[in-house]
């Protein structure tokens, strides 16, 4: 039997002795019909390794130790992988207890990935907040900030560990989710965080090509192509904030309507375009427009449209923003835009020569 | 498209004109109702570009107004119609004159000759009035984006069999990888010195173009801050300028640049006042 920790290649037949450490199932479609395959982490003393089981017997459970023999070793997104199919066996060893050396992978925030879920990271922690929830009847705190890298930012929520703002730490076992397209970690008493020193790190400045993944802290450059017709001033349900321009909202008739400044537009930095958008107080320093506590007409409603469309259609810009990538694209939620000036135009040539010999 | 996926835009290529004008080989449809993609010396394929320059020439009449555009490295042929969508643009280009430094982003349409020549025109889907720092970024973009494709391709030329992956692992993107590849299989034998060296060129336009507007900007701060009734002495502003790094040409450019703009004027021999 091999060691998870020797498997230093790809081999067509593989035996070994470990515990199932995650697992789960999913359906899949082929010429033959309709199946279900496994996928998770297994585990021994000297470290972890990804499978996928085409045949699995149903009894397999995370923490079960299992034997499997004729087992194949191949790389997938190069990292090996562990398979199980027809011509391997699985043999159930509910007797035997093992102990797991957890290993994870170092990831930069622009790297991580829903295929690999639990991941080592370097970062800053900021921005952190405490708030209380209940599970089985018991309140518990969950603390949740802003992990920053040299590549990026994601949320970070920690349910055990401390988190305190300005920490510089280097963190095992943290566990990558996503939420309406955006990246997260989540750390619990499993995850080792140790202090580490680098630093601080600047925000990045991307090609919009490379933007691929939901993360924050990040910069791009574009020329403003396309205005989207509904930006400028709406109206918004004061309680889920849905645009209700036609009347009231239809989930909360009784809720005030609250005036909101909006734009939404099209970037273009030659490799790539975005979806950008910007929220009242971005839209605002950009255009100049305030809109609390004032009423507006039709014909300045309309105006303001226009305002919106001469201050971006066609103008350079510099975007700093959150990321997002659903099924409808990659969008960016800015925090921030501004002209690019010549001071910017300084910093992007250096960002371009990076990566050219 | 497949039914129910939501048409996206064509994303716009940031190429030089030259690009352009050097291609040859056109991708085809097998619809004919859809306009080819060019596919350029560098690999890039293109139906829809974005570019800024100047207004070099322009031809206006009743049904359709031809203008030249420069950029660093050449020119691009812009025709506008007036007839369906395109009226519009027509209008905004004819508010235009000779020397208007516009963004434009357009359609390309290709033109085969019976010897065999192709010709490109562009027409123009938005006409934006730009500016310097508008000049410069577009320049830096299709400067950087044309270098990484060069070196992409001079890559992929080392390689026995190239393939995308591969020069993905070298650090390019997708969309370089494919480019190369485009290269190496439309344009065997292209030589893309003379590209290669004209696109580096036009970096150092921009870099004397971006000192010309540092330049500009100092110098016309310094004039106004000058207490001397008389107005402020060339000498003073040569000497200082040259603590910035600037040698007397580029005060000499600055100053004729600010003069045509009406930022200054000459009160008397040697002499600037800021207006």
């Amino acid at each position: 039997m091999t060691k998870i920790g020797d498997i230093k290649d790809e081999t067509k037949s593989a035996g070994v002795i470990v515990k199932v450490v995650a697992i789960k199932e999913k359906e899949y479609e082929s010429e033959r019909g309709k199946g279900t395959y496994f996928y998770g982490i297994i585990g021994d003393e000297t470290g972890t390794l990804p499978f996928t089981a085409w045949v699995l017997p149903s009894t397999v459970r995370v923490g079960d130790v299992v034997e499997l023999k004729n087992c194949s070793v191949r790389k997938y997104n190069e990292r090996l992988r562990l398979y199980v199919d027809s011509r391997s066996e699985v043999i159930l060893r509910p007797e035997d207890v093992m102990e797991v050396k957890r290993t994870y992978r170092d990831y930069k925030v622009r790297s991580l990935n829903l295929n690999d879920s639990y991941v080592s990271v370097t970062g800053l922690i900021t921005q952190v907040s405490r708030s209380t929830y209940e599970k089985d009847g018991i309140q518990k705190e969950v603390i949740s900030g802003q992990f920053t890298d040299d590549t990026g930012t994601v949320r970070i929520s920690s349910f055990g560990p401390e988190l305190k703002d300005g920490m510089k730490v280097q963190i095992s076992g943290a566990r990558v989710q996503e939420y309406r397209g955006r990246l997260r970690l989540s750390i619990n008493e499993n995850s080792a965080i140790a202090g580490a020193d680098f630093p601080t790190p600047e925000v990045p400045l991307y090609r919009i090509s490379e933007v691929d993944r939901g993360i924050s802290g990040i910069e791009v450059t574009g020329i403003c192509v396309a205005v989207g017709d509904r930006s400028g001033l709406t109206m918004r349900c004061s309680q889920c904030r849905r645009r209700v321009d036609d009347g009231s909202c239809e989930e909360h008739p009784d809720a005030e309507k609250t005036l909101d400044l909006y734009a939404t537009f099209t970037l273009e930095d030659g490799t790539a375009s975005i979806q950008c958008n910007t929220g009242k107080d971005v839209t605002s320093t950009l255009t100049g427009i305030s809109v609390d506590g004032k009423e507006f007409n039709q014909v300045e409603i309309e105006s303001v449209h226009s305002g919106i469309k001469n201050k971006l259609l066609g103008r350079p810009f510099l975007v700093r923003g959150e990321a997002s990538v659903t099924d409808q694209g990659t969008s960016l939620r800015a925090e921030s835009i501004v002209e690019i000036d010549v001071e910017t135009l300084k910093r992007i040539r250096a960002a371009m020569r990076m990566g050219i010999d | 498209m497949i039914p129910g996926e939501r048409r996206r835009r064509e994303p716009s290529r940031w190429i030089f004109s030259r690009e352009l004008k050097e291609s040859t080989f056109l991708e085809e449809s097998q619809d004919e109702r859809i306009r080819p993609y060019i596919i350029t010396p560098l690999g890039t394929r293109v139906k829809r570009v974005l570019f800024n320059g100047n207004i070099t020439s322009m031809n206006v009449e009743e049904d359709a107004t031809k203008a030249v555009i420069s950029d660093p490295v050449g020119s691009f042929y812009v025709n506008v119609f007036n007839r369906d969508f395109s009226s519009a643009q027509k209008i905004v280009l004819d508010t235009h004159a000779v020397g208007d430094l516009v963004t434009v982003v357009g359609r390309v349409s290709s033109f085969r000759t019976d010897q065999g020549t192709l010709y490109f025109n562009v027409l123009p889907e938005y006409i934006f009035p730009t500016d310097e720092n508008a000049r410069s970024y577009w320049t830096l973009m299709a400067q950087s984006s044309a270098e990484r494709k060069l070196v992409a391709i001079r890559e992929a030329g080392k390689m026995e069999k190239p393939d995308a992956l591969s020069l993905m692992k070298l650090g390019y993107t997708e969309d370089e990888a494919e480019c190369a590849l485009r290269s190496i299989k439309h344009y065997p034998g292209f030589d893309l010195n003379a590209l290669r060296e004209a696109i580096v060129g036009s970096g150092s336009s921009l870099q004397v173009s971006q000192s010309l507007t540092n330049a500009k900007g100092l110098i016309l701060e310094l004039i106004k801050g000058s207490s001397d009734p008389k107005g402020c002495k060339y000498d003073d502003i040569v000497s200082a300028m040259e603590k910035e790094g600037l040698d007397r040409g580029a005060v000499d450019e600055a100053l004729n640049l600010l003069g045509t703009e009406g930022d200054i004027y000459e009160v008397s021999l040697k002499r600037f006042k800021a207006i």
